[in-house]
């Protein structure tokens, strides 16, 4: 989406809405929470489109998604929860053997297990660079922290979980 | 010989310029600690890439809507609540009074669509439905 351009709420509903619900999810392993920050953030994007100024709109929007999901945290004031079992996935496109299903989930669920095991800032900056695809840049955006930071948060996150996956 | 350390992830994401991917990519080929290094968090990065992509569940944004309108109608004036029961009444009293009558439904149709027009004039709820113009 090129920087002068203000999209819709309805636009960044239809553009994100999936990307920003898999952010919440695999941050907290819980789809509940996972919906209500998407309803959450839209609200927000809703009410701040009103007054954004083209630049980084996806610096913008995550920094809001950010701020929104930390929020929840704070209001809830409890730790993540496990993964939801394998019914809570809307499978789709062909359907591959029973057991490659079975071990695709045992290891999805390990992995997420994992990255609710780092600490956030880690956890934070390996799924907005390796599920939701920010640059570094982007990144450091919308934690509000210098690019190195960035750069070492993602590299130690992926070594943790290296370590806890062994 | 000193390592990469951190910049061995920037090197895998395309996050380092020219001149340091090259200087990494030699340094790789000499070095099995930094090989190892990369291939570890090589593997992790994958892992986290291959989580699969979780549809968002129907109802989300319909459900913006819906808090949106609960939060409207929290914040109505009295006069409004009056004027809805005035109307609800007088819809009963039509029904009870008039049982049967041909036009009753017609009656009910055109409350709806006088509501529905409403809504859709009311400035409130139209910019929820409506798309937002940048400043």
């Amino acid at each position: 989406m090129p920087d002068d351009t203000i999209p819709s709420w309805e636009d960044v509903a239809r553009l994100h809405g999936r990307t920003i619900y898999n952010f919440a999810y695999r941050l907290t392993g819980n789809a509940d929470e996972a919906h209500d920050l998407v309803q959450e953030v839209l609200l927000r994007v809703r009410k701040g489109l009103q007054a954004y100024t083209p630049g980084s709109f996806e610096g913008w929007l995550w920094r809001i998604t950010r701020n929104a999901f930390l929020d929840e945290v704070r209001r809830r004031k409890r730790r993540p929860t496990v993964p939801l079992p394998d019914g809570d996935h809307d499978g789709t496109g062909s359907t591959p053997a029973p057991e490659e299903v079975l071990a695709a989930v045992r290891l999805s669920e390990d992995v997420q297990a994992a990255l609710l095991a780092l600490p956030y800032e880690f956890r934070e900056a390996v799924v907005l660079c390796d599920v939701v695809g920010l640059s570094y840049e982007d990144i450091a955006a919308a934690a509000d922290v210098p690019i190195g930071t960035v750069r070492s948060r993602i590299h130690r996150g992926r070594r943790m979980l290296k370590e806890l996956l062994e | 010989m000193s390592h990469w350390g951190d910049r061995l992830g920037a090197y895998l994401d395309g996050e380092v310029d020219e001149q340091t991917r090259t200087l990494i990519a030699e340094h790789l080929t000499g070095c099995g600690v930094c090989r190892s290094e990369l291939a570890d968090i090589s593997w992790a990065r994958s892992v986290v890439r291959d989580l699969p992509i979780i549809e968002l569940p129907p109802g989300i944004v319909p459900g913006v809507f819906a808090s949106r309108r609960r939060r409207r109608r929290a914040f109505r004036p009295a006069w409004a609540w009056a004027a809805s029961a005035v109307t609800a009444a007088a819809l009963t009293l039509g029904l009870v009074i008039a049982p049967g009558q041909a036009d009753s439904t017609f009656e009910l149709g055109s409350l709806v669509d006088r509501h529905v027009a409403r809504v859709v004039l009311d400035p409130g709820i139209s910019a929820i439905r409506g798309p937002v113009s940048g400043p």
